[in-house]
């Protein structure tokens, strides 16, 4: 019955019958599956540079300094420490003015990512896990520009002033230039009281990175979310670049939609179609139960050519999706991160699951329907048709493609 | 051998008080009443009547494509009431060919591939061959890739008895064979019909209007609002 079912198919394929599910199947799923793929290559891409964009792989975020006891109990539990603490502030060279987001940095910093500084000005980057040394500062290249510096000028701060010994060219939990308002100078903690900028009340952010095994920042996230006050934050990598992981989102979400819809204009093709081919192969059903086909066996040929046309349809729909994630991701990548993982098999695997989904889900209950076809319909055509009841039908498949939309937030995400 | 002379013993259809009653908005109606029949094997029976006379109802029952609202049909000694719907598929797959008047060829596939159809319902080793030889046989070999919007009327209702031959079935019901016909292509096809049944010993019921296509059977049912008007050469 093999050959058979094969070769109604194939004669089906050729006379176009078919011809509007199949393209509905190839679109729906080709549209699932894009965003499906595009979407995890992002939060692959994004899990994978959490840590670094963050520095640490923990951080306690404070609008004030930080207790000593903090810092010593998850030294207790095996965490690396590191400090920062960053303000806006003026800064003067000459008569020039320039804003600068200051940052003082403890040894040890970044715990994650790479610091990279140039001692002067023509010589290579290095990766630095320290401070400047006490009385030196380092700056982006930006601000040295604005302030008509060079390396080993001074540069004033507050009350006290500085050499420049060092040049930034990448600081792992700097956010992006698209989400900073003036360029960064780079000290030592100890020189900060000298500046005298802060004081009480000053608007400060002090972090506390931590970093080490899973295990020991679990039993330090436990230990002290109780003792966090207000204006006291615990940040995971999930929390980094807040503002990049929502626009994601959100562009997730809206990619998601528009798949969805897709999908559901997909089904609604394929359920009129299906439903069309299905009122018109009802006297080749009844004319084949009247040659002695039984129910079972026309059950057996319509499922039969439907799971052929699925994995058919989903396969070359999944080709279609690839490609236009592809496209999706040199659309949209490069805005956020440079290069994206290459995609995995689950979400491919998914968009078959989809597609064979959706067709069963809808065209497979007005196939179905064929197999109580009265066999007496070869000699009078006025025989009442097999009925069914649509929300019996179509309601298990509505339930798991809305299970399925890629635009909800992928697990552990 | 003792089984072999009970069937060639036993009629092959005995339909007995067979009955159909149909709701219609006047009420009950009654198609076919009281219609009793014995057929034996390799007979030929036509039967005849105006168009309503019941005798599509009549073919319907007898091939157990619809039950009888009283009486009973039995086919090579098998009760058709004590079947369920898939065990008649089964004994009509085993026992019966068919012929149309509209020939019900399946548009998709090649006049090849629908004499096919049969053979493979019934699990035949090397369908493609034999329906070619049947295709030879009704003169149809060169036109065999051709499907039946390629095929003239009178092409396709040789396509469509070969299809019903090809399974050599016991009993062939066809139901206005001609009917769709011009004179002439008419007179071929039932040559070839009658042609093949007498070579394959095969049972055949046909219905038809034509009264000179009756008197080539054997036997002759006539019918009139559902009642049996009378029967010759039984």
């Amino acid at each position: 019955m093999l050959a058979f079912i094969l070769r109604s198919l194939w004669r089906e394929l050729a006379s176009g019958e078919l011809r509007v599910l199949l393209l509905g199947l190839i679109i729906g799923v080709g549209a699932f599956t894009s965003v499906a793929l595009f979407n995890e290559r992002v939060h692959q891409a994004m899990t994978h540079q959490a840590g670094e964009l963050f520095a640490a792989d923990l951080l306690v975020q404070s609008s004030s300094p930080l207790p000593e006891a903090w810092k010593q109990s998850a030294l207790g539990m095996g965490l690396q420490l590191a400090e920062t603490t960053s303000f806006r502030s003026m800064t003067l060279a000459g008569e020039r003015l320039q804003m600068a987001e200051v940052k003082a940095v403890t040894r040890g910093y970044p715990l994650r990512g790479r610091l990279l500084v140039a001692e002067t000005s023509g010589h290579s980057e290095q990766q630095r896990q320290a401070p400047p040394e006490s009385g030196a500062v380092w700056l982006e290249r930006q601000l040295l520009d604005r302030l008509g510096l060079k390396p080993g000028d001074d540069i004033q701060l507050g009350e006290s002033g500085f050499r420049i010994s060092g040049l930034i060219f990448e600081e792992p939990d700097r956010g992006g230039s698209l989400f900073s308002i003036a360029p960064r100078l780079m000290m030592n903690p100890v020189d900060l009281p000298a500046t005298g900028l802060l004081t009480v009340g000053s608007r400060a952010e002090y972090r506390l990175l931590l970093a080490g095994d899973a295990d020991a920042l679990e039993v330090f996230r436990g230990w002290i979310k109780p003792r966090l006050q207000a204006g006291q934050r615990l940040l995971g990598p999930r929390d980094s670049r807040r503002e990049l992981t929502s626009a994601l989102e959100r562009a997730e979400r809206f990619l998601g939609l528009a798949s969805l819809v897709s999908l559901l204009l997909a089904a609604v093709a394929i359920a009129m179609s299906a439903n069309r081919y299905a009122r018109r192969h009802l006297d080749n059903t009844a004319l084949l139960r009247c040659l002695g086909a039984s129910r079972q066996l026309i059950t057996r040929i319509f499922t039969g050519q439907l799971l052929l046309l699925g994995l058919g349809g989903s396969l070359i729909g999944l080709l279609f999706g690839y490609l236009v994630q592809h496209l999706l991701a040199a659309l949209l990548a490069g805005l956020f991160i440079q290069q994206l993982p290459p995609p995995t098999l689950q979400p491919l695997l998914l968009g078959l699951l989809i597609g064979l989904v959706t067709l069963t889900g809808f065209a497979l209950p007005p196939l179905l329907a064929l197999r109580n076809t009265p066999p007496l319909r070869v000699l009078r055509r006025e025989m009442p048709l097999p009925r069914l009841s649509r929300l019996a039908i179509y309601g298990p498949a509505l339930v798991v493609l809305q299970d399925c939309w890629p635009g909800r937030p992928p697990t552990g995400s | 051998m003792s089984q072999q002379k009970h069937a060639e013993s036993c009629p092959i259809v005995r339909a007995e008080d067979l009955s159909k009653q149909v709701s219609s908005p006047d009420g009950p109606l009654d198609i076919l009443q009281g219609v009793n029949l014995d057929l034996q094997h390799s007979e030929t029976l036509a039967v005849v009547g105006a168009s309503g006379s019941g005798k599509s109802t009549l073919l319907g029952l007898l091939a157990g494509l619809d039950l009888p609202s009283r009486g009973r049909v039995e086919l090579n000694g098998q009760n058709l009431n004590s079947l369920d719907e898939d065990g008649r598929a089964r004994l009509r797959r085993e026992l019966l060919g068919f012929v149309f008047q509209s020939f019900h060829l399946l548009p998709s596939l090649t006049a090849l591939e629908n004499v096919m159809v049969p053979l493979e319902l019934v699990g035949h080793s090397d369908a493609r061959m034999l329906a070619e030889e049947w295709l030879q046989r009704v003169g149809l070999q060169p036109r065999r890739l051709h499907r039946p919007n390629q095929l003239s009327g009178g092409e396709q209702q040789r396509v469509a008895i070969a299809r019903a031959f090809a399974t050599s079935p016991q009993l062939l019901l066809a139901d206005e064979p001609t009917g769709n016909l011009d004179q002439q292509t008419g007179r071929k096809v039932i040559d070839l019909l009658f042609e093949l049944n007498r070579e394959h010993r095969t049972t055949l019921i046909l219905v038809t209007h034509d009264a000179v296509l009756a008197d080539q059977c054997s036997r002759r049912l006539e019918l009139a609002e559902g009642r049996l008007l009378q029967a010759s050469g039984c």
